[in-house]
């Protein structure tokens, strides 16, 4: 057929949304180009017949296309709808099948995976190395071309959800000045936020750096840390202080790990930071963090402010003698 | 006679006007003496529940409360249908519980006497409850008398307690309780003199002092605990060991409890039986009984972990009375020794101060704070001199 240069069955097969966006989008485009006319089905609304009309031949034989989103979730009834169709497919058709993967509908599945369609695997992403190669694509879909060293900043501040990663891109890659987008672009767009949790808060904090301490509290608020998760951290910081204040230091850190309970690289770092603080100041700190947990729970009408003042505290007891 | 009055422990003075209502409710006659509505308060222990629920007997007990009868007996196994008691496990008593209660209370009693309702908790009544209540506490059915149950009439909202007869319940003195100890429970005299004294008139906790070894132990271990705490490490192991002897206590309790009540649930739903298994929505009821035992753990710990600050703070107000030069009414005879060495290198305000730090760590915690880090707070507080 004349103009007929794709597959006729593609198959994205994976978890992860943002994956199959990206390449639902890129075949979309193909489809386009051949004048396609494409109709899109979700899978858990369909309703019996609705498959079976989409494939249905057309009295024009024009170029078509069909999107099945969400093929796990696709109606018992339905099924039989779509593998009638892969017995006797329509040359000017293109269907797209889009599958989370898992067990849900395996039968489905593996009927279509024997007529061998295209498949576009979109399995989570794990490895950050994977991440910065997935935005290296997403900015040469763009048309961008971008450092290592902002692809790198891109992943370390949205890394944990593709989909915001990818809208991230796609705004920075617009917006942009022409030229390579390099860190400094990066940083403008996303001012430094970095992923930040708990523990980054109680590691600044024990430090006795009120400014990096407040900086990293916002932004991991901001990120979705919870207020409650920021003081345990900090209280199980200077527990472990505590705990490792009591002991020989001649001892080495891995024949105290079994008595403390804590891990020989703990141990270690609770030293270092031991070298700063005072058994009084400690105290003070496990004060200021328990008044802090009592009001984030309720006691103040302002948990963040309340949490602000803790850390205030915390590093002021910091290095008193 | 036996009467169901003899098992109130020193609260003579409210027997008497218990007695006189009763007698007075069988007249048929208007009196002052029987009123609709009565609010009992106390503190914790004393025993107003027990004083309510008896006052219900007597009031539906053809022999004025005898204690032996079947309408006594029913009425306190909540058989009695007559006689509503509202208890509740949870944190509230909340306003469509109290609607639904009311409709049932506007009846006439169905054995002639009187329709009562024991509310054992009014202090866990919402605002929106409370005030549900109030129309039928005010104009109640001529047969209807409320008993409310409360630990101070300030945890009863004004319009409400202005509506009711207040009965204050003493604390039992330490005779009262040794005696019920060794009468009733026939705990050897020793043994229920010391636990009459550590539990301060908590009859229950007493009870349960007396024959519990473990509590024993552990109570030991927890009272060591101000002694202990010469530096930032020790305080630290401090809080761990008290925090952890507490959640041990709750969980010995509520364990077992909750497997037989998961593995009746079970049951009901023909686990175990011929045929294919639980009935369909088994396993879904059972996940949410689970949950519910995980928040009932969770009070149950807090509770563990309040008794045993109150116990702490035993040792400080012993430590403030032989400071202040009285050393007849120390709770803690068998630490006498440590007490007064320590009285005697600590000055006066910081003992205050140091029982300031216990009740406000207890407020804390009832606001759901973490425990470990209020009470590692705490043991630092109480480590200064």
């Amino acid at each position: 057929m004349k103009g007929v240069t794709m597959n006729p069955f593609y198959l994205l097969l994976g978890s992860e949304g943002a994956l199959a966006d990206r390449a639902l989008a890129k075949l979309q485009a193909q489809l386009k180009e051949e004048k396609a006319e494409f109709t899109t089905i979700d899978a858990s609304d369909a309703l019996v017949g609705d498959i079976a009309d989409a494939l249905a031949p057309s009295l024009f034989s024009e170029r078509r296309a069909l999107i099945i989103k969400d093929l796990q979730d696709l109606p018992e009834d339905s099924k039989a709808e779509v593998t009638r169709y892969l017995d006797q497919p329509d040359p000017t058709m293109t269907v797209i099948f889009v599958h989370k993967g898992g067990v849900k509908g395996k039968a489905l599945l593996d009927a279509i995976k024997k007529i061998k369609p295209e498949i576009i695997p979109c399995d989570a992403i794990k490895k950050e190395s994977e991440k910065e190669d997935f935005v290296k694509g997403l900015f040469q879909d763009a048309g961008r071309k971008a450092t290592p060293g902002a692809i790198k900043a891109m992943v370390g501040a949205l890394g944990t959800d593709l989909r915001e990663l990818q809208s991230a891109v796609s705004q920075i890659a617009l917006d942009a000045p022409a030229g390579a987008i390099d860190e400094a672009m990066v940083d403008k767009f996303h001012q430094g936020r970095i992923e930040t949790t708990g523990f980054d808060v109680a590691d600044a904090t024990i430090d006795g750096n009120l400014p990096v301490a407040l900086i990293t509290l916002r932004s991991a608020l901001e990120t979705g840390t919870d207020p409650v998760m920021v003081t345990s951290a900090i209280a199980s910081s200077l527990r472990s202080l505590a705990k490792v204040s009591g002991t020989n230091r001649g001892t080495k850190s891995f024949e105290l790990a079994g008595q403390l309970g804590m891990a020989p690289w703990q141990i270690d770092k609770a030293r270092r930071q031991l070298q700063s603080w005072t058994p009084r100041g400690i105290a003070t700190a496990v004060e200021a963090i328990a008044k802090a947990d009592a009001d984030v729970k309720g006691a103040s009408s302002d948990p963040i402010f309340a949490l602000e003042k803790a850390l205030q505290t915390i590093t002021a007891a910091h290095g008193q003698r | 006679m036996t009467s169901v009055f003899d098992h109130l422990v020193g609260q003579e003075h409210i027997i008497e006007i218990l007695e006189g209502a009763v007698a007075a409710s069988r007249t048929g006659e208007e009196s002052q003496e029987m009123t609709h509505a009565w609010v009992f308060t106390g503190p914790p222990g004393s025993g107003r529940s027990s004083a309510a629920v008896a006052f219900a007997q007597a009031l539906i007990c053809p022999n004025n409360g005898c204690g032996t009868c079947n309408d006594c007996n029913s009425a306190k196994t909540h058989g009695h249908p007559d006689v509503e008691i509202i208890r509740t496990e949870g944190l509230s008593i909340k306003v469509e519980e109290v609607r639904e209660l009311l409709t049932r209370v506007a009846w006439a009693p169905s054995m002639g006497g009187w329709r009562v309702v024991v509310m054992e908790d009014a202090d866990r009544l919402t605002e929106s409850a409370a005030n549900a209540l109030l129309k039928a506490i005010e104009e109640p059915g001529t047969r209807t008398v409320w008993l409310l149950c409360a630990p101070t009439l300030h945890d009863v909202l004004p319009t409400i307690r202005s509506r009711c007869r207040h009965l204050q319940l003493r604390t039992p003195s330490l005779e009262a309780v040794t005696n019920v100890l060794i009468n009733r429970d026939h705990i050897a005299p020793g043994m229920a003199d010391f636990a009459a004294r550590v539990s301060q008139g908590h009859i229950g906790r007493a009870k349960y002092l007396a024959i519990n070894e473990s509590v024993r132990s552990s109570r030991k271990t927890i009272m060591q605990l101000p002694l202990q705490l010469g530096s930032l490490a020790a305080a630290f192991q401090a809080a761990q060991t008290l925090v952890d002897l507490a959640t041990a206590e709750a969980n010995a309790v509520s364990d077992e409890r909750d497997e037989k009540e998961v593995e009746k649930l079970q049951e009901a739903y023909g686990k175990g039986a011929t045929g294919r298994g639980m009935a369909t929505g088994g396993a879904k009821a059972v996940k949410e009984l689970e949950k519910e035992q995980k928040s009932r753990s969770t009070r149950m710990v807090r509770d563990s972990i309040d008794g045993a600050l109150l116990d702490i703070a035993t040792f400080y107000r012993d430590a403030m009375m032989v400071q202040s030069g009285n050393i007849d009414s120390m709770i803690n005879t068998d630490m006498r020794e440590q007490i007064e060495s320590y009285a005697a290198s600590s000055p006066s305000h910081s003992t205050i101060n140091k029982i300031n730090a216990i009740m406000e760590a207890r407020e804390n915690l009832a606001r759901n704070s973490a425990p470990l880090v209020t009470c590692e707070a705490l043991m630092c507080q109480l480590a200064r001199k």
